[in-house]
């Protein structure tokens, strides 16, 4: 297949999707959906999404469900656990089982998008309450004001620590922090000086963290005249900020990077096909919940191409086969397996966060994800919908193995399995008709190349 | 070329699979010429570097022992090694008695000890040390990768697992880069394919059968899927085939050793391979702690490189093995040694030149107790990386132009 | 009689039938009188017997009372085997319980043979008819399933010296007047066969370490096992473990000894009982002071003469260990005591832990300063009103001694236990960490030094109390006593005269665990557990409530568990477990 992104018609491709004959709304469609805007949809959860229309689902999706409070409610004792031990690899285990049982999994995957794109690490900050703020700050933000999210991130302890910004002296301006965000965070590179970076640092100086709170000190801080973008004025830290968000790149930039997270890993879009969404972006004053309605309701997010071209993230391959099949499991031991893949969370490999795509797949983490599919499947903590997977199978009516391997390639594959590969997993589920033969059919289903992307 | 026990050649191996795979990963977004420079690079020098780390500070002067020297014993009442003890490597130094197989590896010309290595105004703390060796920068100098990550991103690499950290400790920031993502693996076990022997096979059926051309990124997981099956088989046949660990020590620094020497000889296409031995922070009775860890360290080294030989892979790699900083040349009141600054480097494998390079520092003329350096460990860094890794010219890695120390033979 | 299963408690019925009252152990060797010399392991008990006392226990009548029970007897494998003991209470027109103890009324016995490697199972009915109809009847059952499977006929029958012996698949069987056998080896059975026919005199029981396993006997056993230790080390089973080198220290700190005396102890026995009130399990061998090797001798104490202190139980104390240990001879024997790779690390250890120690030899100066009786305690921590309360709240614990020359080893210890609080300080401020202060408290002739970590002054006011702070780490000292603690109110409570258990003559180490502060300890923390289990479980919350729930009521069912290593002319390590008195 060709891969690049010239032949498209931008205005075609951000429109509303309307099911057509090439393109019908069905089960399938409806678990790509669920997949990139979440963690995957149960077999129940399929069979409604296809009685209503595309354009509800997708909203319904992007709004917090009623059930979210007492989720969130349930959910505090667990993190409350997590931080009175102090491990930031419990706070881990306690997001992966959010992400697991969250009623609202686009909150969570934003916020996971945040993470990244926000990149902290825990390996400097050494702070699980102060990881568990910035966390909660994403997941407020998820899919609220970006404006708000950076004012609140560049005040944010875990980040100024991370950066190095958590003493920033009129003497000695940090410019840390002051390159990231216009770098990595909102500009890219390209679209600033050097002496932009050295004077958004002097509006940043006094900006301290005191006993895990921010804390602006008014000595420190340089109360000169500054030029940034060629503007002069005697610009306080939040002023500098809005300077920066006001910048043009900002809302092709950022549409650029959830392009690349919900829709396609490669090859990177030309700015004219994000342009439509780059727009909208702006003209909605960079809320984000706009954005992501009309970037999952697109007849390009739906269209052949789209489907199956991102390469799963190890929390992705972990979670979503989990969710889809409404398992429970050791999340501690999950998250730190998805470590071993490459994916710690709290724990990213540096301010870049990660790189996603191709660089997931190497011999190492290719087999570290089929044995973590075999040690899950063999952990007694693992239940499918508090049972046997052959329990879940039977309620469903899925117990004959063909019955089976349809169903499970329906919920968990982007791409359909050759005739052969059906076959051959079909005789693997009919050798023994029981729990264990089931479970190898899970086994090598989650572990071919074909799960592997999304 | 075919080497014992192995039917495939690494040559054919990288044409055929991880190699194969790196280089569709570039189809489409690298033009060709770029992509035969990949291919000639991967060809080119199948050299290997295994750098093996000797953290908290290892005390250069009892490892490298100037027994000739009168000052020495008065430095070191309590802990001096006696000159009788020490297996000698010239008329002014030998080695620590517990050394013996460094000792034979010298004999055998695979050693070479690089004496006063250091750097301008020493930092005696373990973290920072450390952190300069890792980056070649200090404190006040942005550090977002190291020189060993920046050496990958310069070099097109011949295959989807450049380089590996076999541990279970935090990756050195050596291997840090803004681009290239090194593994890192505690263990043996994690190469190893958790599945009965048909399952495997079913996998590798299943695998194998769906060659048909598919979409980009899919076909991308499925040769990487068959190059990882089959590494993971190789290493199975390694590990049957081989005769089992002669003489490592029963140790994580053997296991680990043993585990690179089979993953080179399972024709891993990896160059850089990373560990760490911990334990050398003596500040109290060091006698028996160090000599443990020297002991520990020269039987590792000794076995690694026999199974090397073995295998016909020695000369293609080099083990590079430093510590933060040595120790003060003043033994302190609990028989042992604190922080100090300069100490000899070691380099084992075929390569080398072997014996002592350079002069031991004065034990006279010392720097606030400590001995001076007179090698930049950036200069052995150029040689590692001009000599041996075949690098033109190393200087945007080491930040700076380093002449590199001629330890090494020069490539033929 | 009780047929049917539905009227009558799933358990209960069995018993209700049960009313043939056998003597313990009725066979007093006249099983083991049927067995060769060569017999390693025999284990003999009254099937009948143990059954009752398990089943009509109160501990046992409060689980079948529990509605988890009777959701785990809805296990289908269970289910199954109901099944086929339906099957065969039908065929013999009996219950099982009553076929179990007309069965074993004379005894039953597994044993392990040394010379034919095999093992056999040995029992007296009470009749000779039951033994041969209950053959006929599995016998059956095998040859219907072969059947059914269009197998050939799975029993092959022959003639041992005019007793019939058959074999289905690799068991052998043989039935003679009251008594039966079935083994694997058919020389074993043979053999067995061939001193009932001939009266043979040269059996087991006529062995002499077996003769004085059985003499040391507590009369009340309801099961009983000996062990050949000489033909076991002949045989080379198990070598590493009589070889006397070791790898892992925590494992030769607590057996260490036990297995010095298993290098050279001809034999080892085990017997268990069981009554309303307790559980016991005893393990015991002969001991000779000589057996005891130099480099080992801190364990016992020269000439087996190290005796433990008291047991302290201080309020809260929900686990107490007394024991005799010189632990400064066990560290400066660590090179004749481990092999080199253990000892390569224990260098490495003694170097780190001389540095912690402010260059103090660890060994001869920090474990030599204080006498081998250790005592340590663990108990229920209570927050004082102006402490913060951590949201995980761990117990406190106290590890006591006597010093030996007190008034040099009081400020010595203080000044080191200062040095590390600085230092301890120095390292968690470069982490971020919360930070200890000094404090000192006297109190007459009680004197103790302590750190705490300082309350964080703006806190959120919700923010998690974190781990730490169940620590504040103290020394205490009194006389010549000295107490190294995680709790101030621990330590003081240890140094004033906090009750205590005596414990009997000749004990090496005891060991008690209160029922009720551990109790408590778990309800401190059911939502950290009920969290725990959630996330590391990957259980629902109702479930994991559920569980912790279960755990706190079957806990309400015991007492207190107790452990003793006891030394004279025995060596003797014994469990016991008691009960609770019936509340309901």
């Amino acid at each position: 297949m060709s891969h690049d992104w010239n032949s498209i018609d931008p205005q075609w491709a951000w429109s509303p999707y309307e099911p057509d004959a090439r393109c019908p709304w069905n089960r399938a469609r409806a678990a790509h959906l669920f997949r990139r805007a979440g963690f995957g949809a149960d077999s129940q959860q399929l069979d409604q999404a296809v009685h209503q229309s595309p354009q509800q689902v997708v909203d319904q999706l992007i709004e917090p469900p009623a059930d979210i409070t007492a989720f969130d409610q349930s959910s505090g004792d667990l993190v409350a656990f997590a931080l009175a031990t102090g491990d930031v690899h419990r706070l881990a285990a306690w997001w992966m089982h959010r992400m697991l049982r969250s009623p609202f999994p686009l909150q969570e995957k934003m916020t996971l998008f945040w993470h990244g794109h926000f990149a902290t690490s825990a390996e400097k900050v050494a702070d699980a309450e102060l990881m568990y703020r910035q966390n909660q700050l994403f997941r407020n933000h998820a899919l609220g004001d970006f404006r708000r999210l950076v004012h609140e991130v560049s005040r944010d302890p875990a980040m100024l620590i991370y950066l190095d910004s958590a003493t920033n002296r009129k003497a000695h301006p940090n410019e840390n922090y002051a390159r990231e965000l216009m770098e990595l965070f909102t500009l890219g590179e390209g679209n600033y000086s050097e002496q932009d970076v050295q004077q958004l640092a002097r509006c940043f100086t006094g900006w301290e963290i005191r006993r895990k709170q921010f804390r602006f000190n008014p000595y420190q801080n340089d109360e000169g005249e500054k030029t940034l973008f060629g503007q002069r004025g005697k610009f306080t830290g939040d002023e500098a900020v809005e300077l920066v968000l006001s910048r043009p790149q900002v809302p092709g930039f950022i549409v650029r990077k959830l392009f690349r997270f919900f829709v396609a890993d490669e090859p990177a879009p030309p700015d004219q096909l994000l342009q439509p969404l780059a727009e909208q972006f702006r003209e909605e004053d960079l809320q984000l919940r706009g954005l992501l309605r009309r970037m999952l309701g697109s007849r390009l997010f739906f269209s052949d191409r789209v489907v199956g071209s991102k390469v799963r993230s190890p929390v992705d391959f972990a979670v979503t086969a989990l969710r889809s099949l409404r398992a429970t499991t050791n999340v501690q031991m999950l998250s730190e397996m998805c470590g071993k893949l490459g994916q710690m969370l709290f724990y990213p490999p540096n301010v870049k966060g990660w790189d996603g795509g191709r660089a997931w797949i190497n011999s190492a983490t290719l087999l570290g994800r089929a044995n973590l599919v075999r040690q899950v499947l063999s952990d007694p903590a693992t239940r499918f919908d508090g049972g046997g997977l052959l329990d879940v199978a039977r309620r469903h009516g899925k117990e004959r193995p063909e019955a089976l391997v349809d169903w499970l390639a329906e919920l968990l594959l982007a791409v359909p399995l050759s005739e052969t590969t059906r076959m051959e997993l079909v005789d693997v589920g009919r050798a023994a008709g029981n729990e264990t033969a089931f479970r190898e059919v899970l086994y090598l289903m989650m572990t071919l190349p074909e799960y592997q992307v999304m | 070329m075919i080497r014992s026990g192995i039917a495939v050649s690494r040559r054919d191996f990288l044409r055929s699979g991880l190699a194969g795979s790196a280089l569709l990963a570039l189809n489409g977004q690298v033009p060709a010429f770029l992509r035969q420079a990949a291919a000639d690079a991967a060809n080119r020098s199948d050299h290997i570097l295994v750098v093996l780390q000797l953290s908290g500070g290892n005390d250069g002067l009892n490892t490298v022992v100037p027994y000739r020297d009168p000052l020495y014993y008065a430095h070191r009442p309590e802990l001096g090694i006696p000159a009788g003890d020490v297996l000698k490597i010239n008329d002014e130094v030998g080695f620590h008695a517990a050394m013996r197989g460094a000792a034979e590896l010298l004999e055998a010309g695979k050693l070479a000890i690089v004496q006063g290595v250091g750097y301008p105004q020493p930092n005696r703390s373990h973290f920072e040390s450390m952190d300069i060796w890792h980056t070649c920068f200090r404190k006040t100098q942005p550090r977002r990768d190291g020189w060993l990550g920046r050496y990958l991103e310069r070099v097109p690499q011949p295959s989807e697992l450049p380089a590996l950290h076999i541990g279970d400790e935090q990756q050195p920031l050596a291997l840090a880069s803004q681009e290239v993502r090194v593994p890192s693996v505690a263990s043996f076990e994690e190469f190893r394919l958790q599945a009965e022997p048909a399952v495997r096979r079913k996998l590798e059926a299943l695998v194998a059968r769906n060659a048909e051309q598919n979409d980009g990124l899919l076909d991308f997981v499925r040769s990487s899927t068959q190059a990882a099956l089959r590494a993971s088989q190789q290493l199975a046949d390694i590990a049957k085939s081989r005769n089992t660990a002669g003489g490592y020590p029963r140790t994580p620094l053997g296991e680990r050793l043993a585990t690179i020497a089979q993953l080179i000889g399972a024709d891993l296409p990896t160059r850089i391979y990373y560990l760490a031995l911990d334990g050398f922070d003596t500040h109290a009775q060091q006698p028996a702690a160090h000599a443990a860890l020297l002991e520990q360290w020269s039987m590792a080294v000794k076995a690694f490189f026999d199974e090397l030989e073995q295998q016909g892979n020695a000369a293609r790699v080099l083990l590079f093995s430093f510590s933060e900083f040595g120790r003060r040349v003043q033994e302190n009141a609990s028989q042992g040694t604190d922080h100090g600054a300069a100490a000899p480097v070691f380099l084992a494998g075929p390569g080398v030149r072997p014996g002592v390079h350079g002069a031991l520092p004065s034990l006279e003329d010392l720097d606030d107790g400590d001995l001076k350096f007179h090698t930049d460990f950036r200069r052995v860094y150029a040689a590692l990386l001009e000599d041996w890794l075949g690098l033109a010219d190393s200087a945007p890695v080491l930040a700076g132009k380093y002449d590199p120390v001629p330890v090494l033979k020069k490539a033929t | 009689m009780c047929r049917l299963r539905s009227s009558c408690g799933p358990l209960a019925f069995v018993f209700s039938v049960l009313t043939l009252t056998v003597p313990v152990l009725a066979g007093e060797g006249e099983l083991a009188g049927l067995l060769p010399e060569s017999t390693v392991l025999y284990v003999e008990l009254q099937p009948a017997v143990v059954l009752e006392r398990l089943l009509a226990h109160p501990v046992v009548k409060r689980i079948e009372a529990l509605p988890q029970y009777k959701v785990a007897l809805a296990n289908p494998q269970l289910t199954q085997l109901r099944a086929a003991v339906t099957l065969v209470e039908l065929r013999m027109q009996s219950t099982w319980p009553e076929l179990v103890a007309s069965m074993t009324s004379g005894g039953l016995v597994l044993a392990v043979d040394g010379k034919t490697d095999g093992w056999i199972l040995l029992g007296k009915a009470a009749n000779s008819e039951v033994a041969p109809r209950l053959r006929d009847t599995l016998l059956s059952f095998a040859r219907q399933q072969a059947r059914e499977h269009r197998q050939p006929d799975p029993v092959r029958s022959g003639e041992y010296r005019g007793i019939l012996a058959q074999q289905v698949h690799n068991v052998r069987i043989a039935v003679f007047d009251q008594w039966y056998l079935a083994t694997n080896k058919s020389d074993l059975g043979k053999a067995v066969l061939d001193i009932y026919l001939d009266k043979s005199a040269a059996t087991l029981a006529s062995k002499d370490s077996f003769q004085q396993a059985i003499q040391k006997r507590s009369p009340h056993t309801d099961v009983w096992a000996y062990a050949d230790l000489d033909y076991l080390r002949r045989a080379g089973v198990a070598a590493d473990l009589f070889s006397g080198k070791a790898d892992n220290p925590a494992a030769e700190l607590l057996l260490g000894g036990v297995l010095e005396v298993l290098r050279k102890a001809p034999y080892a026995a085990a017997e268990w009982s069981l009554s309303e009130q307790r559980a016991c399990l005893r393990l015991y061998a002969p001991i000779e002071s000589g057996w005891i090797r130099q480099p080992r001798e801190y364990f016992f104490g020269a000439g087996l003469s190290g005796q433990a202190a008291d047991l302290p139980r201080p309020e809260g104390t929900l686990l107490s260990i007394s024991t005799y240990r010189n632990l400064s001879e066990f560290w400066l024997r660590a090179g004749e005591l481990f092999d080199k790779e253990t000892n390569d690390q224990l260098a490495q250890a003694d170097s780190m832990l001389t540095t912690l120690f402010s260059g103090h030899d660890f060994g001869r100066d920090i474990l030599g300063a204080i006498e081998p009786q250790w005592q340590l305690v663990v108990a229920r921590q209570q927050f004082a009103a102006d402490q913060p309360v951590p949201a995980i709240r761990l117990p406190a614990f106290a590890l006591a001694g006597q010093l030996r020359e007190p008034e040099k080893m009081r400020r010595e210890l203080r000044r080191i236990f200062q040095s590390l609080v600085g230092f301890l300080n120095i390292v968690s401020a470069m982490q971020g960490q919360p930070q200890l202060e000094l404090d000192e408290q006297r109190d007459g002739d009680l004197h103790l030094v302590l750190a705490r970590f300082i309350p964080e002054a703006d806190r959120p006011a919700d923010a998690q109390v974190p781990i730490q702070y169940n620590f504040a780490p103290t020394l205490g000292f009194r006389g010549s006593r000295v107490v190294l603690a995680s709790s101030p109110v621990l330590a003081r409570r240890m140094l004033e005269d906090c009750p205590s258990e005596p414990v009997p003559p000749g004990t090496n180490t005891g060991l008690l665990i209160d029922r009720e502060p551990l109790r408590q300890l778990l309800a401190d923390n059911r939502t950290q557990l009920v969290s725990q289990a959630v996330l590391e479980r990957g259980r629902s919350r109702e479930e994991a409530e559920e569980e912790i729930d279960l755990v706190l009521k079957l806990l309400e069912a015991v007492d207190r568990f107790q452990m003793r290593l006891v030394t004279g002319e025995m060596i003797a390590l014994e469990f016991e477990l008691g009960f609770a008195g019936q509340q309901d």
